[in-house]
């Protein structure tokens, strides 16, 4: 049922009258135009739909209700053709969007300078997206202080506009498409018209013409007829002159970037504000690519500015470690000279005493067993600097520590002099293996016993013990020998340093740089008067199996 | 009488070799390898001169021959070593003469010679 009661707002709040109450029935609640807020009130007004409810029950007509119906019908009418209106506005924004998206994601997807700018041309110029017959870009040389012309699109005579242009132009190669094969290099052709305008260098400065005013103002300009006041350049006035044009600058956030000149020689139409509208957001987006990709230019300069000095400083720390085994070598030379000095001045008087004896009809063996002594002795000299100053080449194998002990433990006791010395071996039961090179390891082992030797004066005991600890097998040579005091100590893997009477002072460095080739340590304890200990530990095979995972 | 020397080496096959050279020269020698012996030796034996081997820059073989000249500063020594430019060193001027040392002795014996005149 209708509530009877029912209050209009329309009159409480405008202070009009109903139309029910009104006697001169020509107007509707007594205004002249109505709006679609009030039709849609009234319909909803119990007291109209009443109104109309009796009027349609007696069958008679009503002119009070005739006359509002026609009224509203007016009124959904004019609502129809608004709406038409809108659904195209919107139509077009969807367009307009599309190709932005288009753009934008071809954007995304190059850093090519070259390719941005033809994407962006492509959209000023192709059917489906702005649909200008031709557009010429110009990029601003900032150190110059020019407009300097990149790109054409379109021709110069437009008796020549080939037939992939119109099918450009005529939306037969669609947008995206079009847009993908410039993005893979394609439709890279120079044309007549970049040809052209590549010659073209405007000053950016006023006087100049449309061009740079348009840049320096930041605004977009559209003629009816370009004159040669507008481009006062003969070239541009050639190609655009008296004719509809139209300039849009590229500008990116704070700076500008350029500006692009269009018109439609082709279909001579006009160029449409909204045409330049959508010009100019699609030069927006434009120049925040072009700038982008400018500044990823400047910065892959950069970059490869500060390798080339990562390169040069490189080189530089390469001269200077070379530098410094200059120095290292000519102190090898300096001390390398004075060791060879004392068995070349025995050998030397050795060799006059045995001159002398065999004159005289002597037996010389003493003599020749010493010079033939002092002649191993520089051998070994040599042997040391040459091992010394190789890089090795290690042939790494699965080995046992245990068996390159007890293998040089047969090579010295045929080499070395052990009459009065007690080797007392006591070797893990543990399966040793390591990573090495065994010949190299031997080298190792023989110098830590040869040092042992030495330093019992040819007399004691060394002690041979192999062991494990985490991640490590190692090896100890012991001695009862003088033992060493902390500095020595400190200075036992310095090249050429050496306690011993007939030391190339090289064995330990040798030997130290043999065991870290190996990824090992050597530990000293030593104390005067007692002796000393080498402990020589090297990874064990679980230990370089991980490191080489990693 | 024979003349005695002390010779100072700490290389002993070099050692062997000076004794055997001077001792064919006729004079009676003593050896020692290091500084400390060097002086008992000197002190029992009471050599006509030293024969001293130095190393460069070694501060025990210079504190030798302050402690040979102590003992008798009228003894005579001869520096014996590797290094041709030691003569010019200022702590080597209170040594009677210098060798350089070499397989022809006849330098070092002919300097012996000299000062034991």
């Amino acid at each position: 049922m209708v509530d009877e009661n029912y209050e209009c707002p329309l009159i409480q709040k405008d202070g009009g009258t109903c139309w029910l109450d009104i006697t001169d029935q020509g107007s509707f609640l007594g205004i002249e135009e109505i709006s679609r807020d009030q039709v849609n009130r009234c319909i909803q007004c119990p007291r109209f739909q009443q109104a109309l409810g009796r009027s349609v029950g007696r069958r008679s007509s009503d002119r009070m209700i005739s006359s509002a119906v026609n009224q509203f019908l007016t009124v959904l009418s004019n609502y129809n053709t608004e709406l038409a209106a809108m659904t195209s506005d919107l139509n077009r924004n969807v367009e307009e969007l599309t190709v932005l998206k288009t753009v934008t994601e071809a954007f995304l997807k190059t850093y090519d300078l070259n390719s941005c700018v033809r994407i962006f041309l492509t959209g000023v110029t192709a059917g489906e997206a702005i649909g200008l017959n031709r557009a010429v870009l110009f990029l601003v040389n900032h150190a110059k202080r020019t407009l300097e012309g990149q790109l054409g699109f379109g021709h110069v005579d437009i008796s020549r506009y080939g037939s992939t242009w119109r099918e450009i132009q005529n939306g037969r190669m669609s947008f995206p498409d079009l847009i993908a094969r410039i993005v893979e290099g394609a439709l890279d052709d120079e044309n007549e018209l970049t040809g052209l305008v590549k010659r073209v260098h405007v000053p950016l400065r006023d006087e100049f013409g449309i061009l740079p005013k348009a840049v320096t103002t930041n605004r977009s300009y559209r003629l009816e007829s370009a004159s040669s006041d507008d481009f006062p350049d003969r070239t541009l006035y050639s190609i655009f002159g008296d004719r509809p044009v139209a300039i849009v600058p590229i500008v990116s956030k704070d700076h500008s970037l350029g500006a692009v000149i269009v018109d439609n020689p082709v279909t001579g139409a006009e160029i449409t504000e909204q045409q330049v509208s959508k010009l100019e957001t699609l030069s927006y987006i434009a120049a925040a690519k072009i700038d982008n990709v400018i500044l990823q230019n400047q910065l892959e300069v950069r970059i490869a500015e500060l390798e080339h000095l990562h390169r040069l400083l490189q080189d530089n720390q390469k001269y200077m470690v070379e530098a410094e085994r200059f120095v290292e070598a000519g102190k090898l030379v300096n001390t390398l000279a004075h060791e060879i000095k004392t068995p070349l001045v025995i050998i030397g008087g050795y060799s006059r005493r045995a001159e002398r004896a065999h004159a005289k009809g002597d037996d010389i063996t003493h003599e020749l067993s010493i010079i033939t002594n002092e002649i191993s002795r520089l051998e070994g000299i040599a042997r040391n600097v040459l091992d010394y100053s190789r890089k090795r080449a290690l042939d790494l194998k699965e080995i046992d520590i245990n068996s390159v002990l007890t293998e040089t433990l047969d090579v010295i006791k045929g080499k070395l002099s052990l009459d009065k010395i007690d080797i007392k071996v006591n070797l893990s039961n543990d399966n040793l293996e390591v990573k090495a090179d065994k010949s190299w390891l031997k080298q190792v082992v023989f110098n830590l016993i040869d040092n042992a030797i030495s330093a019992m004066k040819k007399r004691g005991s060394i002690f041979l013990t192999t062991g494990s600890k985490t991640g490590y097998h190692w090896f100890e040579v012991k001695d009862t020998g003088i033992g060493m005091n902390e500095e020595t100590v400190s200075r036992l893997f310095e090249p050429f340093f050496t306690t011993k009477e007939t030391g190339s002072g090289l064995g330990l460095p040798v030997s130290e740089r043999i065991v870290a080739d190996h990824g090992g340590y050597i530990e000293i304890d030593s104390k005067p008067g007692e002796g000393s200990a080498f402990r020589v530990f090297l990874p064990d095979c679980g230990q370089s199996d991980r490191k080489e995972q990693h | 009488m024979s003349r005695k020397i002390l010779i100072v080496e700490d290389e002993s096959n070099l050692l062997a070799l000076y004794k055997a050279e001077l001792e064919d020269e006729g004079y009676e020698v003593a050896t020692a390898e290091n500084g400390s012996q060097a002086l008992d030796v000197s002190e029992n034996f009471e050599p006509d001169l030293v024969v001293l081997d130095i190393k460069l820059g070694d501060e025990e073989g210079l504190r030798v021959l302050s402690d040979l000249k102590n003992q008798d500063k009228n003894r005579p020594v001869i520096l014996n070593s590797a290094y041709t430019h030691y003569k010019h060193d200022f702590s080597s001027w209170a040594a009677d003469d210098y060798v350089v040392k070499s397989g022809d002795m006849t330098e070092l014996k002919s300097k012996i010679k000299n000062l034991l005149e």
